[in-house]
Formats: structure tokens, sequence, C-alpha cells
């Protein structure tokens, strides 16, 4: 009895979630100033990675340890596009998706031929590779020094001169995406994910093409995770590799999904605000130079497995989200 | 030719040190069925150790090489003791079971031990300059620094070790008994949680032996633990995670692979080639690792 | 012609032959039994026939088709369901999601396929614990969803194996009359078994293997009086009288 008590119907879900957008659209007109903005979205651009990275881990049970092999594809494709081929940067917001998610297709055949633990260390492996090629391939990527993002204020009909049309323009990115992000992950397609994440041989013997729907997850996955990186560089107006295909921001993501709750897709919602105001306030207390974010990550992260390893959003509800 | 001599012996020298390095990655694995994602900073925290010590006391590392070891053991044992099993008590577990649950635990210590090195000692590369660090050893028409060559003998030494008790002490045929079937070494009297522990504690100590060599050897900073468990991950695989000798020669190709590749090609793709050789294994290497089918 | 005709499948595992030219056939609307002594092949031969392992000698015509070297969705596709021997429900899963999963193969609409899922519970009995995960089920309710799962990818041919396995008499009872109006409704049925009484009341033909090959075909009357089968069973010196 007591989880059907728990289990908010559907319409009141959507409902919160509808609430909660909104709320966000007004914080502007609160006054709260462009530091807290910038903060609000950096964590709606790794909220976007983090729905993302739950479709592919937590329902489809296939634990992506380097969610920045996409993330950085679409950091660079902006600045790529900016640079090589002298378009407007923003053109990545197109690129990077489509290119992380080819690249997800085509580095799902291998990668899908492990399982468990083995397929999650080697994604570990493919994020290393690529942070390593950037970092190197200087002519084209600009190596450890990085690239600059030439301004573009206008964009089509927007206009990206400030502050608060970037949090806007964000904001419904964020939306549409996880929004598409969760209608997918309860239809058929989420029924079948998270039948691969239980037991791949009965998921066959339902007739669900395993490797078929995994590559699917992962295409989506990437998608959106280099949509989320596209936008990012574009906001910062600078990349270099450690931003886009380092650990740091590998980790990040994994443990705001983790702690937002794997299979949670709007989980996100709560923890990658949370997760991106704890870590700027401790860069606050200790300085940005030292590794204290990362240690009390660390730390967090081993508590979080302890105490509430489904995720935060379990505390609220029960139900499929 | 001779260049390629040296590399070559170069290579095969770090790579029995790699090997030590897998080989305790393996023995969890077998055991726990957990990866160690900060094996490799077991082996940092070692080299640190081995660099104050020298520091601090002016002694020979290789003379006092149980504090290093001590110390480490000490870490795992708070690891496996507490930590995990706590989480194994807790019986709740992330989405992807128990497996994935240790690992991000993992990731969470390596985190811990990573930037708390930074945070003390600072991301400064440090190194270690001994008496010896210099000289050099005349193999046929090779040059080899005598740092290699001691690597290399510490390495066969403790791979031997290993060997032998794995294989003739009572002990290690109950940790192999575990490794094959956990099950029926349970119901066989074997205390698996003691299992467990003492997996850990063989598996970090050989990870300290690495460590104090490594630090005659390598640059010391934060973030080279890393870099080690990758490596030893991509051995295992390479040498098929049940078997220390498969371990073992993976590690010694590994080697070779990286100090040809570093030469011949460019030094910057060093750690890549790895990965990438990696990932061809994969692709070629089709079941084996991931037998997959059981009804 | 029958539905499923299988014709000299060997499967081996390293040196160990699993399935010596095993040949048979069924008819359509047929409840085969398979029985013989543990290690005689029966569940390889369920994996051979729905995919998930490769003969390396002969062939398996569906429908007029050979399926050998499909791979196991495609074979469900097909119309061929399987149960495991040992359950093996999604185990995040409930009772419920558990078999609209499994009905989303042929009703790509949701609201459909979830009425579906729900008459089949229905039919099977489960109804009343549909929200409830597997593993808060009795052995005879999770064999039952493996059952209602197996249905709701909508088989030409299911193929039961071990069903009746530790289950008290009444509950056999019961599960026999499922099965029994599942053969009525046109679908064609193996079952592999140990229950013997369930064999001799509720098959038509029996297949015996032994060691991965074939070693009597028959009635059940005329299996039980098969001195070869009775040998493989007891050993050489038993005979019934």
């Amino acid at each position: 009895m007591k989880r059907q008590q728990l289990v908010l119907r559907k319409s009141k879900r959507f409902n919160v979630f509808l609430l909660v957008t909104v709320i966000l659209c007004l914080v502007p007109q609160l006054g709260v100033g462009t530091y807290i903005l910038r903060i609000l979205i950096l964590s709606l651009v790794f909220l976007i990675a983090t729905s993302a990275w739950c479709l592919i881990s937590g329902y489809a049970g296939q634990i992506n340890l380097a969610p920045t092999m996409f993330f950085g594809l679409g950091v660079y494709s902006s600045a790529l596009v900016a640079r090589h081929l002298g378009l407007s940067p923003w053109l990545g917001l197109l690129i990077g998706p489509l290119l992380a998610a080819s690249f997800a297709l085509i580095i799902g055949f291998p990668l899908f031929r492990l399982h468990g633990a083995y397929f999650a260390l080697a994604t570990l492996a493919v994020g290393e590779i690529l942070y390593y090629v950037m970092v190197n391939g200087v002519w084209f990527s600009g190596g450890t020094v990085g690239l600059q993002i030439p301004f573009t204020p206008k964009v089509l009909f927007v206009d990206f001169n400030d502050i608060y049309s970037q949090y806007y323009f964000i904001l419904v990115l964020a939306f549409l995406s996880t929004y598409i992000l969760y209608r997918i992950a309860m239809s058929r397609l989420g029924y079948y994910f998270m039948a691969i994440r239980d037991d791949e041989d009965t998921a066959m013997s339902m007739g669900i093409n395993v490797l078929k729907y995994k590559e699917v997850a992962f295409c989506l996955s990437g998608f959106f995770t280099g949509l989320a990186g596209a936008f990012y560089s574009n906001f910062l107006l600078y990349v270099e590799p450690s931003m886009a295909f380092g650990i740091t921001p590998a980790l990040t993501i994994v443990i705001m999904g983790i702690l937002g709750g794997a299979d949670a897709i709007l989980g996100a919602w709560i923890s990658a605000p949370l997760l991106t105001f704890i870590m700027e306030g401790l860069r606050l207390l200790f300085g940005a130079a030292g590794a204290y974010d990362l240690f009390t990550l660390g730390i967090l992260i081993i508590l979080i497995i302890l105490v509430i390893p489904r995720g935060l959003i379990r505390l609220v509800t029960a139900a499929k989200i | 030719m001779s260049l390629l001599f040296e590399t070559l012996i170069a290579g095969v020298m770090t790579g029995g040190l790699y090997g030590v390095i897998a080989v305790g990655l393996a023995l969890i694995f077998g055991v726990m069925r957990v990866i160690n994602f900060a094996h490799g900073d077991f082996v940092m925290v070692a080299m640190y150790v081995t660099y104050f010590l020298h520091l601090w006391f002016k002694i020979d590392p290789l003379l006092v090489i149980f504090v290093p070891i001590a110390v480490v053991a000490a870490i795992a044992f708070v690891v496996e003791g507490f930590i995990l099993r706590l989480s194994r008590a807790r019986g709740v577990f992330v989405l992807g079971g128990k497996e994935l649950t240790g690992l991000m635990i993992l990731v969470g210590i390596s985190m811990l031990l990573e930037n708390g090195a930074q945070i003390v000692w600072s991301p400064n590369y440090r190194s270690l300059v001994l008496p010896w660090s210099s000289n050099v050893i005349s193999i046929w028409s090779a040059k080899i620094p005598l740092p290699y060559v001691i690597a290399f003998i510490i390495s066969i030494l403790t791979t031997i070790l290993f060997y032998v008790f794995m294989t003739k002490t009572d002990l290690g045929r109950a940790i192999r008994a575990t490794v094959i079937n956990r099950e029926a070494a349970s119901l066989m009297g074997v205390d698996t949680d003691k299992i467990n522990l003492i997996a850990w504690l063989i598996a970090s100590a050989m990870a300290g032996v690495a460590g104090v060599v490594m630090a005659t050897l390598f640059y010391i900073y934060p973030t080279v633990g890393l870099v080690f468990t990758l490596k030893a991950f991509i051995i295992t695989i390479l040498g098929g995670m049940g078997s220390a000798i498969g371990a073992f020669f993976g590690a010694l190709l590994l080697g070779i692979v990286e100090s040809v590749g570093a030469v011949y090609i460019a030094v910057g793709y060093k750690e890549a080639i790895g990965y990438i050789i990696f990932l061809i294994v994969l692709l070629l290497k089709p079941s084996g690792l991931f037998g997959r089918f059981r009804v | 012609m029958g539905i499923l005709e299988v014709k000299s499948v060997t499967k081996s595992f390293g040196g160990l032959k699993a399935l010596s030219d095993v040949t048979f056939d069924v008819k359509q609307g047929e409840l085969l039994g398979v029985i013989g002594p543990n290690g005689s092949g029966k569940t390889t031969l369920f994996n051979v026939i729905t995919g998930y392992y490769r003969p390396e000698k002969g062939s398996i015509w569906f429908n007029g088709e050979n399926i050998v070297g499909l791979k196991p969705f495609q074979i469900a596709k097909k119309g061929i369901a399987r149960t495991f021997q040992i359950v093996r429900p999604l185990s995040s899963l409930s009772v419920f999601d558990n078999v609209l999963t499994a009905s989303l193969l042929r009703e790509s609409n949701m609201h459909r396929a979830r009425e579906r899922a729900s008459e089949i519970l229905k039919y099977v009995g489960l109804s009343d614990k549909r929200e409830a995960r597997p593993s808060e089920l009795t052995i005879a309710d999770r064999r039952k969803l493996e059952v209602a799962r197996a249905l709701a990818i909508e088989p030409r041919l299911l193929l039961l194996d071990e069903t009746l396995a530790g289950l008290l008499p009444s509950e056999i009872d019961l599960t026999l009359k499922l099965i029994k109006s599942i053969q009525a409704n046109g679908i064609t049925i193996i079952m592999v078994e140990h229950v013997m009484r369930a064999i001799m009341s509720a098959c038509e033909k029996v297949i015996v293997l032994d060691h991965g090959e074939m070693i009597a075909m028959g009635t059940p009357v005329e299996i039980a009086r098969d001195k070869k089968v009775v040998a493989a069973y007891l050993g050489a010196e038993y005979q019934l009288a």
C-alpha cells in the first residue's frame, strides 16, 4: 500500500515539473543578480547532460562513466565551426548534437560488446582518448591553451547580448530536452530500455533487439549531451580540453545523475542545481585553486551511495520519473 | 638498432611494474567482482610516502619498502573493512547492482585520495633522486638505467612471490577457490569476508611495492593514480581477467607498445596508445571476456 | 509438415556433445513432452531452437523456414516464445510492467498494449498481483508470470521449461489446466518436464533425450514401456514388469 501512496498521478507529476519551470522563469525578475544567474545557467547545462545520462545509464543500465565524450564534442563543435569555417558558433548547437549522436552510434558497436563494469571502464578509456586527441591536436583544437570563441550576439531573432536572454534560452532548451527525454522514457522505448537493464536474455525472448535499442538510447543520450556542451561553450566563449573532455565534468554529470536518481529523468532538476550551487559554494570557501571542491565531491559520492543510493527523487516518489 | 633494443628493454621493464599493479586489480576483481577504481591511487600514495621518507630521513627507499606498503594496506583495510562492507550490509544499491555500487564508491575514494594529495602536497611534480638514479647498466649493446633494472627485478620477485603464495599456501588456495566460485567456497568452510579483506591487503601491498619502485622512476604527482588504474585495467582485459600469467604478459606487451610508441610516434600520444590498443582488442576479441549467455 | 521440424541437430560444447543428431517434428496444435534424465540436453534443445545457441549441424524449420542462425529476438518475433527453467523476470518492474513490456512487441500503441497485458494477467490468474514485484511472488506465481510474458508476444509455438518443478499437487493441476487452455487456443506447446503424471496425462506425443541423443519417440504409453527409456532413468538393471 505504501508504494501506491508515494506514486503521484502522472498529471500531478507533470504539474509539479511545470511549476518548477515556471518558478525558474520568474527567477530573473526577482533581481537575483548576474552572478546567481550564471550559476543557474551552468546548472541548467549540466541538467540536460544529466537527464541524458540517466536515459542510457539509469534506464538502459549501460553505465557511461565518460558522458564527456558527447559533451566535449558539443563544446568543441561551436568553437571549431567558428574557427575553421568562419560561421556563427551557434551553429554548434545544431552540429554538436548531431556529431555526438553519430559518434555514439559508431562507438556503440565496439562498446556494447562489453557488459557491466567492463563497459563502464571502456567508456572511460574512450573519454581519455578523446581528451588526448584534443590536447595533442593543437593545430586543430588549440591544445591545452584552448580556443576563444568570437562573440556573436545575434542569432536569428534572438539577441544574446545579455545574460537574461541566455538564461531564458537555456531554460527553454532544458525544459524541451528533459520533456522529450521524459516522454521517451515513459514510452515503449523506456520499457525496452529497462528490460535490457534488468535481463538482456529475457529482453531478447520478448522480441527486443538488444543491440539496436542500446544504440538508440546511446544516440539519444549523445544528442542531448552534445546539445548541452554546445551551449556551454557559447556561454563561456572559451574552450579547452579539460572542461570539455576532462574527468571533472564527466564525474560531475555521473554524480548528479546518481544523486538525482539514476533512473529518474527529471531527478536532474533537483540534483543539478543543488550540486552546482554546492560546488560553487565550495569554490568560494576554499578558493578555486585548491582541489577542495573535488575532494568534497568524493566524500559526497561515498555518502550518497551509502545513504541514498537510489537518489533524492526517491525520497519524494517511487514512481517512474 | 640499439635505440630499438633499449626501447624494448625499457618497455619490458616498465611493463613488469604495470603487471604487479594489474595483478592486484585482477585479484580484487576476482574475489569481489568489484573494480578498484582507486587502485592506481594506492600506488600514488606509496609513491608519496616513499618520497617523503627519503626527503626527511634520507634512507634508501628499498630499505624501508615495508613502510609505504603498510600505509597503503591500512587505507585498503579502511576501505574494505568499513566502507565497502557497510555498503554491502545496507543492501541497497545504485542501479546496476553491487559491482557498480562498489565501483562508484571507489570512484569517490579515488577522488578523495587524488584531491587530498593535491591539497596536502600541492599539484607540483616531484621526483626522487637517489645516489644510484643515474647509474647505467650495460646489457649487450644497450645502456639501461639502473632504476629500471631494479624495478624489473623487484616486479619479477613480487610476481613470483604472489604466484607461490596463491598456489602453494592454504590461504592462497582458499582465495583461488573464492574466485572460481564464491558460493561453493563458502559452503566448503571458507570465510569469504576474511578472504575479501585479505585480497584487498595483498592487492594493496602489491600496489605499494609498485609505488615504491615507481617513485624511483617516474614523476610523482597527485593525479598519476588514474593513469595507473586505467593501464592496469587495460592489461587485465588484454591478458584475460582470471589469469595472473596473462596479466603479466599483457603488462609486458603494454609496456613495450607504449615505449615504442613514445619513441617512434609521438610522446604526447603515449597514454592514448594504450587506450586505443584496448579498444582494438575489444573489437577483435569477441567472446571470452564477456561470454554472455547462460540459462 | 509440422509447425516445427528439428532435423539432425547437433550441438557441442568443447568436447561434450550436448545434442546429438536430434530429429523430431511437432504438428500444429500438438502438446509435445520432452523428458530425460538431468543433463540429457533438454534445456539445450530449447536454447538451440530459440537461437541462444547455434547448432553445428542440422536445421530447424518453423513454418517452413529455417531458423538456425537467427537471433533470439528475431525468433521471438517469428512466433516462438519460451519460459526459462530458472525464472528470469524483469526484477525492477512490476508484474504488470513485465507483461506490458512483452506485449509491446505486437502492439505499439501503449493504451492497447496495456489492455492486452491486463487481459493476459487475468487469463493466467495474476490480476490481483499486478503491482507486485516479481521478488514478492510465490514460486507458482512467478511461473505464471513467465507464462504470461511468453503469451504476451502472441506466439504460435510455446516452449515451457520445467514449469511444474517444485509445485504443490494442487498448483500442478491448476497449471496443467492453464496449459491445456493455451493449447485449446491453438498454440502449439512443447514442454520439458520431470513431473511424469503431467506428461502422461497431457501430452499426445513424447520424446526422450539421454546424453544428448533422442532415444525414443511416441505416445506416453509407448514411452513408459520402452526398455531404453527405463534403462536411461533407472539404470540397465531395472525393468518395468
